[in-house]
């Protein structure tokens, strides 16, 4: 891989970078800022800590009470309730924090598509934290390629990796438990690498890679997973 | 009973968290009676960056119905009629006002359009919210002024801290007299990009240049003052609210010293502004209060610092820190309802002597909070907003002159209003 150029911005409580292989194009600056900037707006909408969040906001007045809500924040909701379908129930963006609350998405959220407005079951809390970091990578990567930026590596601290264009990223897979080993690494182009822990996905969209201890790796239940868009890599 | 009891909700939670002795004028307001059934009916003129922000949460209060958007550059007009759920696009703002007769309008153009749209909207007897600042030049101010009272229409300025709980709680500490006198102000803005807007064209396109002139507009004079106009506006007004004031002279230094790229503003900038204040004891004092904005580091980051001979306030939207000086400190604060940060004093801490923090705190988006407040007062024909079209030209003139002085290298007085 020749040299790239990689800058940076904290955002959804990591590092983001973006990394830019070849020669500098005029505006490269600018179409990063760019792409910075809605990664900000991004988390602006989706974060559940930044209290001046529209999740935020949801999560506070939804309660037993259905709210206007933000459009994107409307669609974003009614596309976790597809990847809730898909993946079987395996990816729930619901928190529940009373006893009483029903633990899943589906009955817990009442989404009025057409009217753009959400009401929650007392007790549920909506978290979008891995959603939210992947939609931030694959809408980064949108603008970067609006503004002429043909190939880049952009990952939102190190669990979360998106690459697009002609180059092909060397990636090294660590041990969750023992982080200075490299178990493994795989070559990234034009996909989303997600890596977790204590969540699974069904394979169907994706595939999983498995290090060669993944026997250990999987007991942790930790797994690194590639897909098309980093969201579909965060979500399964 | 319509909506805002939610909206006003958020807000409410900061300002009555502390409310030290104090009544917040805020609250009262947020308070009042809500009679009206009917949405008030409102048209976005301007969905770039800010239209677009605002218009998404305009789109989520109650009280407000967006019946319609405006933007001259097709590409963001597509933006803006989905952030405001699918409404009617114009181009042209005039045939907008024509046929759509809103109620209020939101103006959130470049600068130096502002005036032209302000008083044609006001013309249809628009209420009008602008976004900072209020005007490119003062006389465009003064007419805005003028009319807006001779019309008794509502009117606001996008100056959003007045809407942030933060603030509001800085200012009643300040009437309580926990910062003693305050003597000295200290605001910088400090950030680190070339603040450019990447162009859908490359270089040598024939629409490179008109695309550089529409987009980029605030790196160019005639467009807009720069640096002042765009950021200092805000702290600007912060500091005269705190002051309860105006400022009186300013002097300053800046320059297009690092970016080589045909901008015309100025890429950082040092100020010092001039305020005359009333003292307790009778007569008045000088307070000079010292302004920076730079391109290139963003060590500093954006935030107020007011002091006085008993404490210091740490200002910034997300959170606000209240240091009192080791002579004035005791145990806790009477009130209470300030919460005392946690910070660690290691023996070596070269900021030991600033004591530890009460925190001010902060639930909710001011920018959405303004929005709140600006639909309630012209549901109920309020023509005290939260930042009126006076307010609006003082903090205008502050950086319009601010400007200058740096242009000339002299020392300007500033008009008063
Ligand atoms: N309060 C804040 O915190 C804050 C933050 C950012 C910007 N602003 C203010 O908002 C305003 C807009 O800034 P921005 O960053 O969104 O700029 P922008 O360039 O992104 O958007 C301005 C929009 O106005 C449109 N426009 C220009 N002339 C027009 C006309 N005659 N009729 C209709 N549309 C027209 C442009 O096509 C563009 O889409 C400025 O005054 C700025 O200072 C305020």
């Amino acid at each position: 891989m020749s040299v790239c150029r990689t800058y940076q911005t904290e955002a959804m409580a990591s590092l983001f970078e973006i990394s830019i292989p070849g020669e500098q194009v005029e505006g490269e600056q600018a179409a990063v800022e760019e792409a910075f900037n809605e990664i900000h707006r991004v988390e602006q909408l989706l974060s559940r800590f930044d209290p001046a969040s529209e999740l935020a906001r949801v999560n506070r007045r939804a309660q037993g009470c259905s709210i206007k809500a933000d459009h994107e924040l409307i669609l974003v909701l009614s596309d976790c309730i597809e990847w809730f379908k898909k993946t079987a129930g395996n990816f729930d963006v619901s928190v529940v924090l009373s006893e009483s609350g029903s633990p899943s998405l589906i009955p817990g959220m009442k989404l009025d598509r057409q009217g753009g407005r959400v009401e929650l079951q007392p007790g549920i809390r909506l978290d979008l934290g891995g959603y939210g970091k992947g939609y931030a990578l694959d809408r980064s990567a949108a603008i970067l390629r609006r503004f002429r930026v043909d190939s880049a590596l952009i990952n939102g601290g190190t669990s979360s990796v998106l690459a697009y264009g002609q180059e092909e990223w060397p990636i090294d897979l660590r041990d969750p438990l023992n982080p200075e080993q490299i178990v493994g690494a795989v070559k990234l182009k034009n996909r989303g690498l997600s890596s977790s822990a204590g969540r699974f996905g069904d394979g169907r969209e994706a595939e999983i890679i498995r290090p060669e201890s993944g026997q250990r790796i999987e007991s942790q239940d930790s797994c690194c997973i590639i897909a098309g868009t980093a969201l579909a890599a965060e979500v399964l | 009973m319509f909506e805002n009891d939610f909206d006003r909700r958020d807000f409410l939670k900061g300002t009555t968290a502390f409310v030290l002795g104090g009544s917040a004028l805020l609250s009262e307001k947020l308070m009042a009676a809500e009679s009206r059934k009917a949405p008030v009916r409102i048209a976005v003129i301007g969905t770039g960056s800010r239209g677009t922000f605002l218009t998404r949460r305009l789109a989520t209060i109650e009280a407000a119905q967006i019946v319609a958007v405006c933007d001259n550059y097709p590409p963001h007009l597509e933006i803006g009629k989905e952030a405001a759920g699918g409404v009617k696009g114009y181009s042209n703002y005039r045939n907008m006002l024509k046929e759509m007769r809103p109620e209020a309008v939101i103006i959130a153009t470049p600068l130096f359009t502002h005036a032209e749209i302000a008083l044609e909207a006001m013309d249809y007897d628009c209420h009008v919210f602008c976004e900072k600042t209020m005007t490119y030049s003062i006389a465009e101010a003064d007419e805005m002024v003028a009319v807006s009272q001779k019309k008794g229409l509502v009117c606001q300025v996008g100056l959003q801290r007045h809407a942030n709980a933060v603030y509001e709680q800085a200012h009643e500490l300040i009437l309580d007299g926990m910062l003693g006198e305050i003597t000295t102000v200290k605001c910088q803005w400090h950030r680190n990009g070339s603040w450019r807007r990447a162009l859908p064209v490359e270089p040598g396109d024939p629409d490179y240049d008109r695309l550089e002139q529409k987009l980029n507009w605030r790196l160019y004079d005639k467009y807009s003052l720069g640096l002042m106009t765009e950021l200092a506006s805000h702290q600007i007004d912060v500091t005269n609210w705190m002051l309860g004031s105006q400022p009186k002279r300013v002097s300053g230094l800046g320059g297009i010293d690092y970016y080589r790229d045909g901008r015309e503003v100025y890429d950082n900038v040092f100020l010092h502004y001039e305020y005359e204040v009333p003292r307790e004891a009778g007569g008045t004092k000088r307070v000079i209060c010292t302004y920076s904005s730079i391109q290139t580091n963003a060590y500093e980051g954006a935030s107020e610092l007011i002091m006085g001979t008993k404490g210091t306030l740490y200002l910034t939207q997300g959170k606000g820190m209240f240091f009192q000086e080791a002579g004035a400190r005791t145990d806790s604060l009477s009130t209470g309802q300030v919460k005392s940060g946690n910070t660690l004093k290691v023996s070596n801490d070269p900021w030991k002597h600033r004591g530890a923090p009460y925190e001010l705190d902060v639930e909710g988006d001011d920018s959405r909070n303004q929005l709140v407040l600006f639909v309630d007062a012209v549901a109920n024909e309020d023509t005290e907003t939260i930042v009126d079209f006076n307010e609006g030209r003082i903090d205008a003139a502050g950086v319009i002159i601010g400007q200058k002085a740096m242009k000339t290298g002299q020392t300007l007085d500033i008009p008063q209003f």
